[in-house]
């Protein structure tokens, strides 16, 4: 029993080199998790600007065209 | 005259006048040859990796040259204005469906069952070790094929780019027929018989098969008639 | 149209802003929630994936029921609420993809793994957005509505099996954490149902702007017949 339980308590002792890596983890998690949101912000963001630019456009052409059918009315 | 004489009657029209032209079945037979040339080129023909991958590769080629087929299924009736006089006959849309599947479903085959044999020869595969349960799993594959490619066939024949929207619109809502019966042939080709593990694959294309064939049965006729 | 058109802009500029401050208030709450035990942060990504993917869901159904009507009734309405809905499904989706890819390269180690629900995911994607370009070949707007209606019955049938499948032929994406008994703490779940509200509703919103836009398109349609009559 006493035995067995020292590789484990080997294993939990973290050396230096274990705590830089764990944190270059936690950097690299932290980097994709801005990564992730930004594009998937991003990507409605665009679809946003792409519908307000459409509906711009729809409104000129609708504007547009009724002037122009009054005029010839 | 009742529903099945109908559907006869479109089909033989169209075979009979495919078999006077050949001019879809020369395109599919040749493309479907030139493909497995290709392939030969991007694999390496004798190893074993080909009979691993050949499963996907067929049908990779079934479907290419089944769309040069499909494609013309109902083009070939624009001319004359063919199309207009066959939807105004006295059958209903789901009887020319029908009957048009039914005739691509045998050129389609029959392009198959010539490019198997080639293809056994080019990649030295011996594929006629489970030949029944090939054949079962080739016939459910390719009317998966067919009656989704000659749906979408009636879908593009008016619109513009109708030769890039047919397989677009086809091929994506192939995948699951399509996996399964790569999966199948795959391992028929292989040697290994059908057992409890890939029978799902079995019926899940036959299950593929009854539900699009339903489905399009019940919606073909306001696609003809708008 | 018109008439109502002053209400309708007040309740769809509300609800906009309503989503807006739930969304920057849960970027807030989900900065400072602690990491989880096993993925870090990168499992924080779940408060977006996952809703996200949830709304896609729900505009494909919708997208369904507007194309069975649109065939049923020949009303245009539904074929505009079909079109809509699926443009912003497609948008969110595109979302859930590539916020899922992302998390892959963490924890899988590659940006994307074939497994069921990616590629699932990926086919459905293709498929709405074959509809959107089978609108765009057809000219005519009785059969573009009916040929779209059709197209979007098929590929809503296609998904469950898409799904099914591939789950046969391999998977490795993890089992949804709230049904597996996964490591999901409470008051997570508050935040989690918060930004799915939230998501739910920017859907919404899009999907009435889309709506209005396929409206006013139509009126310039027939706009552009009379002044050609003319």
């Amino acid at each position: 029993m006493h035995l067995q339980s020292i590789p484990l308590l080997f294993a939990q002792i973290a050396t230096p080199d274990d705590i830089v890596r764990e944190a270059a983890r936690l950097q690299r998690n932290y980097e994709f998790l801005s990564y992730g949101l930004t594009v998937a912000w991003a990507i409605l963001v665009i679809y946003v600007l792409f519908m307000v630019s459409r509906g711009r456009k729809l409104k000129r052409e609708i504007a547009s065209l009724k002037a122009m059918l009054e005029d010839r009315r | 005259m009742d529903f099945f004489r109908q559907v006869m009657v479109i089909a033989a029209k169209d075979l009979r006048a495919e078999l006077r032209t050949k001019e879809a079945i020369n395109g599919s037979l040749a493309f479907a040859l030139v493909i497995l040339l290709l392939f030969a080129f991007a694999f390496d023909p004798t190893g074993d990796t080909t009979r691993e991958i050949s499963g996907g590769l067929l049908w990779i080629v079934f479907a290419f040259a089944g769309t040069l087929i499909l494609n013309r299924s109902f083009a070939r009736e624009l001319p004359n204005d063919c199309l207009d006089a066959l939807i105004a006959a006295p059958i209903s849309g789901a009887a020319l469906f029908l009957g048009k599947a039914i005739a691509n479903y045998c050129l389609l085959l029959a392009v198959e069952l010539v490019s198997l044999p080639v293809f056994g020869i080019f990649y030295n595969v011996r594929w006629t070790q489970r030949f029944p349960e090939l054949m079962l799993v080739l016939l459910l594959g390719t009317w998966a094929l067919t009656v989704l490619g000659t749906m979408t066939s009636a879908l593009t024949v008016n619109i513009r780019l109708r030769e890039v929207m047919l397989p677009l619109l086809t091929y994506p809502i192939l995948v699951p027929a399509l996996m399964g019966a790569m999966r199948l042939t795959m391992e028929l080709i292989a040697g290994t018989p059908i057992n409890s593990e890939n029978v799902m694959w079995l019926k899940m294309l036959i299950g593929f098969d009854v539900i699009y064939t339903a489905v399009s049965l019940v919606l073909v006729e306001t696609i003809l008639v708008g | 149209m018109n008439e109502k058109s002053g209400w309708g802009d007040y309740i769809l500029y509300l609800l906009g802003a309503v989503v807006i401050i739930i969304l920057v208030r849960d970027i807030y709450v989900i900065a400072r929630l602690p990491q989880e035990a096993q993925q870090g942060a990168i499992f924080k990504i779940i408060f977006f994936h996952v809703p996200v993917a949830i709304t896609a869901m729900i505009a494909a159904a919708v997208a369904l029921v507007a194309s069975v009507l649109f065939l049923i009734t020949r009303n245009f309405r539904y074929d505009a609420l079909a079109v809509a809905v699926t443009e912003v499904g497609l948008a969110f989706l595109a979302a859930n993809l590539i916020t899922g890819s992302i998390w892959g390269r963490i924890i899988w180690g590659q940006w994307w793994a074939w497994d069921a629900r990616l590629t699932s995911a990926l086919v459905c994607w293709i498929l709405y957005a074959a509809y959107l370009m089978l609108r765009r070949a057809v000219e005519e707007p009785t059969q573009r509505a009916t040929f779209a209606a059709v197209w979007s019955i098929f590929s809503f049938i296609d998904v469950p099996i898409v799904i099914f499948s591939i789950k046969w032929w391999r998977t490795q994406h993890p089992q949804p954490v709230f049904w597996g008994g996964g490591s999901f703490p409470p008051d997570w779940k508050a935040v989690f149902l918060w930004n799915m509200l939230a998501m739910v509703l920017l859907a919404i919103v899009m999907t009435v702007v889309r709506v209005r836009q396929e409206n006013a398109q139509r009126e310039l349609d027939s706009l552009r017949r009379t002044a050609h009559a003319m």
